[in-house]
């Protein structure tokens, strides 16, 4: 059977549909399928609700500090971009963003948001413009207010962290995709005693983050952050729908080790033939 | 007064100046670069498989080593490099092609062809510098399809079709083993998905310590055939190799610094309770 | 018109990628190459773009005298590394010079700082507060002496102990969380396709 399995992939040119991918096709479907039966049943009026998220809570707690104070408020959407996989964290973090933009105005509280992504750089300016308008205070908005900094991540790391110490910001929300430098940013902030928001579904970064900020949102909270604070019913039918999803892979997860338990690796090798 | 001075060092205790923790941290962590000294170390099963795979390597085999770290991740990454390709110029007739798909890496590479220089191997038949590409997991998906259509000249100007350890690959099924130096994205899921799982050829990385939790995945289930984790798998592959290298020389330091952080904790998290008993004393 | 172009294009564009990944078809296949080339080539206009807005702001600080060395510098560094690199190309024995003294050294430097920040993080935060963090420290501290040769000074075999809490607990939630993330993943990337979500384009939908 894995030699023609093997002729099959390696005859390639002769066959339209790549076999070894047919699960990963299923899976694409079966997401689609629940994300958009959910948005769906949202539009229609059942509109689901989600649990307390305590980090994305705190945002509106931290400007409103922040404007107390009479210091800045420090955002940064992650320093990944808009075409690779971590693009889904980049737009979560626009998503609060916006969010974030608008109570900024609306408080009268000082943004800075501080871009290393050249090409999300526009679209964050665009995004607390717009915001800033809709409160009708466009003439509070400065060229400052919205930087790029640098490409080189640790150049955006040192000026970021130079920004924040400097203007000795009160609130520091970092929520998109992160790499080495979100401890250099999430210490620095700490170290001027700011409240600190992060989120990010990068693994890697997320125990910097439970270390030095107040409030976590861990992976998938990051992504349920926008339908939260704006209780978009068309977001938060998508959320019902990944649940959904989660529900099956549980199922999958526990067939898989009861099976493989009793000796039998038939889902892991059906994975591993069809789910590339 | 004398317990209420007690409290007061005890409760001070919980909020040293960071300075001095930098200060005491710095100062340990000099100390074995200065005084070198070595320290016993168990080699995991992980490195182990990655030393046998390249033992096991014949005349003709060429493996491709990936360079996706910059300057930043260098000193935790680039001590794996050296010892890999110190036991690599030991295997006689075995070629190595370099890539890197972070600007920086093709310079790293370059940075260690000297070790096979020495051994005797030539530049073109033995080693080869691709050079850089942009497009990250893109790219590495039209480097897996033809090797040469990707890279058509290569870090040094050259044509690649006219290199002659180039004519023994044309595509990823082509090279023995592929090592990835991972020091972010690109990293060990792009080359997975775009490589072992198409070419199913043998994968292996070394990545920085904070990235090997999230990769262990990859490792249990086969599609990894090792992970190398920051300064201590360069220290363990030098054990196996019998060298002493900047792997082994670094280990001592991180070891010290590891003592200096788990010490801070324990006086903290002391200092934590004993003020917490103090108080419930005092109200009571 | 201003959104419903752009949210044709990107329907056209994604769905293109998509069918790539899955259907055999040699067309496919270039067409979506030619797609990542043209991806490349937009970043790299959008880093003239955002240079720009650099410039900007540290020019206005050099007129108002604020942080005048450092703005100074920035542009300096800016236009002489730019030109070095247009003038004689990236592999060129000046830009290397400059790039191994000065930029490799930093980048260094600035890493070399986590271990710093790590410490007087690990001690604010690591506190047996309750039974979260008590489990928290500990697993850190375990893995800690694993990760050095303290572990094997301790025991020779300390190494199962890190090993079992890497490939046990650490697994199975790595796994949890990496499923999860991957699932809100491609709903985003869903909704933004069909044009559902439209925060790329500058706030809102």
């Amino acid at each position: 059977m894995d030699s023609r399995w093997r002729q099959i992939r390696e005859k390639g040119g002769s066959m339209v549909l790549y076999v070894e991918r047919l699960l990963s096709l299923a899976t694409l479907l079966l997401i689609s399928f629940f994300v958009f039966w959910g948005i769906f049943t949202a539009k229609r009026g059942n509109v689901p609700k989600i649990r307390r998220i305590p980090g994305l809570e705190a945002i509106t707690e931290a400007i409103g500090r922040a404007t107390e104070l009479g210091k800045a408020v420090h955002f940064n959407p992650g320093i990944g971009d808009l075409t690779s996989e971590v693009a889904p964290q980049t737009l979560a973090g626009l998503d609060i963003l916006t969010y974030v933009a608008q109570t900024c105005a609306n408080y009268g509280a000082e943004l800075i948001v501080t871009n290393r992504n050249a090409v999300v750089h526009p679209i964050t300016e665009e995004i607390v413009r717009q915001a800033y308008a809709n409160q009708g205070v466009i003439d509070l908005m400065k060229p400052e207010t919205v930087r790029f900094l640098s490409d080189e991540q640790f150049a955006y790391a040192a000026s970021a962290m130079g920004i924040i110490q400097r203007e000795r910001v009160a609130a520091n929300i970092m929520i998109g995709a992160y790499y080495a430098e979100a401890l250099l940013l999430a210490e620095a902030a700490a170290q001027v005693g700011a409240i600190q928001i992060g989120a990010t579904a990068r693994m890697y970064q997320l125990p910097f983050f439970v270390a030095t900020c107040d409030y976590t949102l861990l992976g998938d909270e990051m992504y349920a952050g926008g339908a939260a604070v704006t209780g978009d019913a068309v977001r938060l039918g998508s959320i019902l729908g990944q649940d959904y999803v989660k529900i099956v892979c549980i199922v999958l997860g526990i067939i898989g080790a009861l099976s493989a338990t009793l000796g039998s690796t038939w889902l892991n090798d059906l994975f591993a033939r069809f789910g590339n | 007064m004398a317990a209420e001075t007690k409290g007061g060092f005890v409760e001070k205790l919980q909020h040293v100046d960071r300075r001095i923790l930098y200060l005491v941290l710095a100062v340990l962590v000099a100390i074995p670069l200065i005084w070198p000294f070595t320290l016993p170390l168990q080699v995991s099963p992980a490195v182990y498989s990655l030393y046998d795979h390249v033992e096991s390597l014949k005349s003709g085999d060429v493996v491709l080593m990936s360079f996706d770290y910059s300057a930043g991740g260098a000193p935790d990454i680039h001590p794996q490099v050296e010892a890999i390709v110190r036991h690599l110029a030991k295997k006689d007739g075995v070629g190595l092609v370099t890539v890197g798909f972070f600007p920086d890496g093709p310079m790293f590479a370059e940075k260690v062809f000297w070790i096979l220089e020495e051994a005797g191997k030539t530049y073109g038949e033995d080693f080869v510098n691709l050079g850089y590409r942009a497009g990250g997991e893109g790219a590495i998906a039209m480097l897996a399809s033809d090797v040469k259509a990707a890279f058509q000249t290569d870090f040094r100007g050259n044509d690649t079709s006219s290199l002659p350890l180039l004519q023994k690959v044309k595509s990823a099924r082509d090279f023995s083993l592929i090592i990835e130096f991972a020091g972010g994205s690109p990293g060990p899921p792009e080359w997975i998905r775009q490589v072992q799982a198409v070419y199913r050829v043998p994968l292996a990385v070394g990545i920085s310590t904070s990235m090997v939790p999230a990769n262990m995945p990859f490792l249990e289930s086969g599609q990894l055939i090792s992970i190398l984790s920051g300064l201590r798998g360069a220290a363990e592959y030098e054990v196996l190799l019998g060298e002493a290298g900047k792997g082994s020389a670094a280990m001592s330091s991180q070891t010290l610094g590891h003592l200096v952080i788990m010490v801070f904790l324990i006086v903290g998290n002391v200092s934590y309770f004993l003020t917490r008993k103090n108080s419930s004393r005092r109200i009571s | 018109m201003r959104r419903e172009l752009p949210s044709v294009v990107l329907f056209v564009v994604g769905l293109l990628l998509i069918l790539e990944r899955f259907l055999n078809v040699g067309l496919l296949a270039e067409v979506g190459q030619e797609i990542r080339t043209w991806g490349i080539i937009v970043a790299a206009f959008a880093v003239a773009v955002a240079s720009m807005n650099l410039i900007v702001v540290h020019v206005r600080n050099v007129r108002q005298h604020k942080n005048v060395v450092y703005s100074l510098t920035l542009l300096l560094a800016l236009v002489g590394m730019a030109g070095l690199g247009i003038a004689t190309g990236t592999d060129s024995s000046g830009y290397k010079f400059w790039y191994n003294s000065l930029l490799s050294p930093m980048s260094s430097a600035m890493f070399a700082m986590l271990a710093f920040y790590i410490a007087s993080a690990a001690y604010r935060a690591f506190i047996a507060k309750n039974a979260e963090a008590a489990v928290l420290l500990i697993s850190a501290v375990l893995l800690m002496l694993g990760n050095v040769a303290l572990g094997e000074m301790i025991h020779p075999n300390y190494g199962a102990v890190s090993s079992w809490i890497m490939n046990v607990p650490n697994l199975a939630g790595q796994r949890g969380m990496m499923i999860a993330s991957a699932i809100g993943a491609v709903a985003t990337s869903l909704r933004v396709l069909v044009g559902i979500d439209r925060t790329h384009f500058g706030g809102g939908e």
